[in-house]
């Protein structure tokens, strides 16, 4: 049994399997898929980057400024859209 | 939104920097609000069903909740998003961080001649829970880095976070509560007020807003986020006096406080140095002092579905004493300590920023609690209340 006072310790009623073999969170039958959703967000976010300051050089250009809020939600609900539940 | 902290240490953004931290926001906006109504979809839809096919009932608690959803898809993809997202909300301030610490320490240096006081304790070892893991999966936890910098890293890690739901100074929580005490205890004017794990003080300083005569004292055992926290202070004209000092051994007299406080401190901690911290704040309350504390609702007060959504953090963010506390009864924790049943009460309280100063008054008039609300209590979303509970002294 665990000791409850040891923050290294499962905590009390985890699931087994929980943790991969490296002590990190598991969450899929192939722990590479877990690691690939972390690439494919950094990646999302390096997509994002590049799309915010695009869009503000072409409003330097007189292109008309955007919300970039406005802008990154439609971003997110357009390239996750395949996370959702239909 | 990121939001754009209100203080002189504010950090210049250069334009990556800045659209890295809007995304993590908007990140964490889709898993916190999209992936998560889907993962109460698929539990209504697909997990609860099937569970009580196989055991004639549904499930009785979040555990039972929480071993059923885990084979279930919407379960594993917001699970992981928000794994990753949390990790980019550290990584995205990082470089700002270590970019910015001398301009840090030159700010500090100006501000430290303020009103205002930081006590170090070299020789006080920060306990396991803060050192042996990566609290909120924050690499160094509160004390890692140089300096202030896991001061800074939490703030500004925190301006992301939030995603504007905290306050425009970080500050929700404790607004929301000091608003709530006055308006429902208008005769308490405190004069002396803890603030019991205070990282950078964000939740202290409302506190010296809402009684500007008291004398403020925070007490946390991680140094950088102390010094950082008392050159915040400082840099916002308000004077705290910060300590390094644990929780559950203050090096302050019997009776020296009229108020102690804590915010979302007490689930960081193992059962028996939370016990340990109720008593020493019964002891150093004075006759007639007030015990607070703004803490996630207790499990009893919460369905199955929405006990296993708040525990997700106790399994996967590095908070393994979250559920242990909230399967405690805030009432029993306090009545251990010292306290007595009928000096007990607890209320959630609306979240000042959102709601405004008159709701809070409403629902501290009111000769009836609003109820924990499973969606929106202690959870950052929208229409976000606060849940708290305390005890007077005798």
């Amino acid at each position: 049994m665990s000791d409850p006072e040891d923050p290294l310790a499962p905590p009390a009623g985890a699931p087994a399997g929980i943790f991969g073999p490296d002590g990190r969170p598991r969450f899929f039958t192939d722990a590479a898929v877990d690691r690939f959703v972390a690439s494919l967000l950094n990646l999302a976010a390096e997509v994002w980057i590049q799309e915010e300051r695009l869009a503000a050089l072409e409003a330097k250009e007189g292109g008309g400024a955007k919300d970039p809020e406005v802008a990154l939600k439609a971003f997110i609900d357009r390239v996750f859209a395949p996370l959702r539940e239909s | 939104m990121s939001l754009e902290l209100r203080h002189e240490m504010k950090p210049s953004l250069t334009a990556e920097e800045a659209a890295r931290g809007r995304f993590v926001s908007g990140l964490r906006r889709f898993v916190l609000n999209d992936l998560a109504a889907d993962l109460r979809s698929a539990y209504e839809r697909r997990v609860e069903p099937a569970f009580e096919r196989a055991h004639g009932r549904p499930p009785a608690d979040g555990g039972e909740v929480h071993k059923a959803m885990r084979a279930d898809p919407a379960f594993q993809t917001y699970s992981a998003v928000r794994v990753q997202a949390q990790k980019m909300v550290w990584a995205c301030v990082a470089p700002t961080v270590e970019r910015e610490r001398q301009r840090r320490q030159e700010i500090a240096g100006k501000a430290q001649a303020s009103p205002g006081s930081l006590t170090l304790d070299p020789s006080l070892r920060a306990p396991r829970n803060v050192t042996a893991i990566d609290v909120h999966l924050m690499p160094g936890s509160y004390t890692g880095g140089e300096a202030m910098d896991a001061g800074a890293v939490y703030d500004q890690g925190l301006a992301v976070f939030s995603m504007g739901l905290m306050g425009d100074n970080l500050d929700d929580i404790g607004s929301s509560m000091a608003a709530y005490i006055a308006h429902r205890f208008p005769d308490f004017q405190p004069a002396r007020i803890l603030d019991l794990g205070c990282t950078i003080g964000h939740n202290t300083l409302p506190w010296k807003i809402r009684y500007p005569k008291a004398e403020i004292h925070g007490i946390d055992v991680a140094a950088p986020g102390l010094a950082y926290g008392s050159t915040r202070a400082k840099l916002q004209g308000q004077e705290l006096h910060f300590h390094q000092m644990s929780a559950d051994a203050l090096g302050f007299p019997d009776s020296t406080f009229d108020l102690v406080f804590s915010s979302m401190f007490l689930h960081e901690l193992s059962g028996k140095t939370r016990a340990k911290v109720f008593k020493e704040a019964h002891r150093v309350l004075r006759p007639g002092g007030l015990m607070l504390h703004m803490e996630l609702p207790p499990n009893s007060q919460m369905s199955a579905f929405d006990g296993f959504y708040l525990d997700w953090d106790c399994y996967y963010n590095e908070e393994p004493f979250y559920k242990g506390y909230r399967d405690e009864d805030p009432e029993i924790l306090c009545l251990n300590a010292g306290f007595s049943s009928e000096d007990f009460f607890s209320f959630v309280a609306p979240s000042i920023g959102i709601a405004g100063e008159d709701a809070l008054a409403v629902a501290a008039a009111s000769a009836t609690p609003l109820p924990v609300r499973d969606r929106t209590t202690g959870r950052l979303a929208e229409g976000v209340s606060w849940f708290g509970y305390g005890a007077w002294r005798r």
